[in-house]
């Protein structure tokens, strides 16, 4: 049932990112005259990540109301399921980013086009509103706050470097025979990214700076070995991003099929290396760091 | 800073803050395996975190395994009370389950003994 949990978590996050991300993204490409990923495939991409996020959300609910319960038939106990979901903070949110996520699911099914601000904002609250069912929201005083809006300025900046690389993977067949055509595109998301990494980056120091203690005590626990993991693997996704940016990019303009072949896969292996830190995210979300 | 210092900074500056709140027992009275001369007229536990008060809990019990809280636990905050019966002198033990607000479970026993 914890495989399960986190795997709920693990598409959860995915879906909500691809859509903020390449939502977002979509709506820069727009902004900046470069066009947009292909309707019919971002439209069956976003309906399928609506869809995927709701079952992942009923699915979460319903084990972590069994977990609170201390057994995991309480996950399908009526009883259980609406204490959970009007007696706790963790139920009552999720009973409002439920309605949340069925108004994304519609705007989504209408087709909507994938760039418009109603999909990126609805998609960006519902990734952030994930953040008062964090650490941030379990500990007293006012620091609690700080570390939710730092929490939910994470998830964001996650979801914008995961959703835009998978729009960024869409442009790449029409490019084909005109490479030079995805280097605007691949500018800018560079430009974002970079913007985006170092938020990334400045929002888990400040995390890291209210937590250290505990971390230093937590060096030995497989909980901190994931975390390893999941560092190196970001580390990685750095490095495909900066290879995109200074190595695959420029080797655009001598055109070929070759450097568009070499683009996407750099950007195939960032979302797969994405992926596998969305995964490790849906398990140290249960796991505690003693 | 140390080399392994600094890679756990980078490990939690890269995880963002969640999966680090479970409801830890940190304050308990009496405290685990304490003796006490005079019996207790309450159970007081304190947690490392916010609770959700209706999926947390305690009972304490005799040796015999008989229930001797005189009421309801009232769970506010991080903390739990429950007032107890007045107890005669032999061992006691209190279990605790507790739900941190971001649905973290923990669960945990200790005993302490009132002395004749």
């Amino acid at each position: 049932m914890i495989a399960l949990l986190a795997a709920a978590r693990a598409i959860h996050f995915a879906s909500l990112m691809t859509i903020f991300g390449g939502s977002a993204f979509a709506a820069l490409l727009r902004r900046a005259g470069l066009g947009g990923p292909p309707v019919r495939p971002a439209h069956l991409l976003f309906v399928t990540a609506a869809s995927l996020a709701i079952l992942s959300g009923i699915v979460w609910f319903s084990l972590i109301a069994g977990q609170m319960s201390g057994s995991w038939q309480g996950s399908v106990d009526p009883s259980v399921l609406r204490l959970a979901a009007t007696e706790t903070r963790f139920g009552q949110i999720f009973l409002g980013r439920f309605v949340a996520l069925a108004v994304l699911w519609m705007i989504c099914v209408i087709r909507v086009r994938p760039d418009r601000p109603e999909v990126w904002n609805l998609a960006g609250v519902l990734l952030a509103s994930l953040a008062p069912i964090s650490h941030a929201a379990a500990t007293g005083g006012d620091v609690p706050i700080i570390r939710a809006t730092n929490d939910a300025v994470h998830l964001v900046t996650g979801g914008f470097w995961f959703g835009g690389l998978i729009v960024l993977m869409m442009l790449v067949p029409a490019h084909r025979s005109q490479p030079r055509g995805l280097l605007g595109p691949l500018r800018l998301f560079s430009i974002w990214g970079m913007f985006v990494v170092a938020l990334l980056v400045l929002t888990g120091v400040i995390n890291a700076a209210s937590i250290l203690p505990m971390a230093a005590v937590s060096l030995r626990s497989s909980y901190f070995d994931l975390l390893l993991v999941k560092v190196a693997l970001a580390a990685v996704m750095v490095g495909l991003a900066a290879l995109n940016r200074w190595h695959f990019g420029p080797a655009l303009r001598s055109g070929g099929e070759s450097a568009t072949r070499n683009l996407a896969r750099s950007i195939g292996g960032e979302i797969g290396l994405g992926m596998l830190v969305v995964g490790i995210v849906g398990c140290l979300g249960l796991m505690a760091p003693h | 800073m140390n080399a392994r210092l600094f890679i756990a900074f980078l490990a939690i500056a890269s995880c963002g803050t969640r999966g680090l709140a479970h409801a830890f027992l940190q304050h308990a009275d009496p405290g685990a395996g304490t003796t006490l001369r005079a019996p207790p007229q309450r159970v007081a536990l304190s947690f490392t975190e916010k609770l959700e008060p209706v999926f947390s809990g305690v009972s304490v019990t005799d040796a015999s395994g008989r229930n001797v809280e005189a009421g309801a636990a009232v769970i506010a905050g991080s903390s739990i009370v429950i007032p107890i019966r007045s107890l005669m002198p032999g061992s006691y033990r209190v279990s605790w389950h507790a739900v941190s607000v971001d649905t973290h479970r923990t669960e945990g026993a200790y005993s302490f003994t009132v002395k004749p």
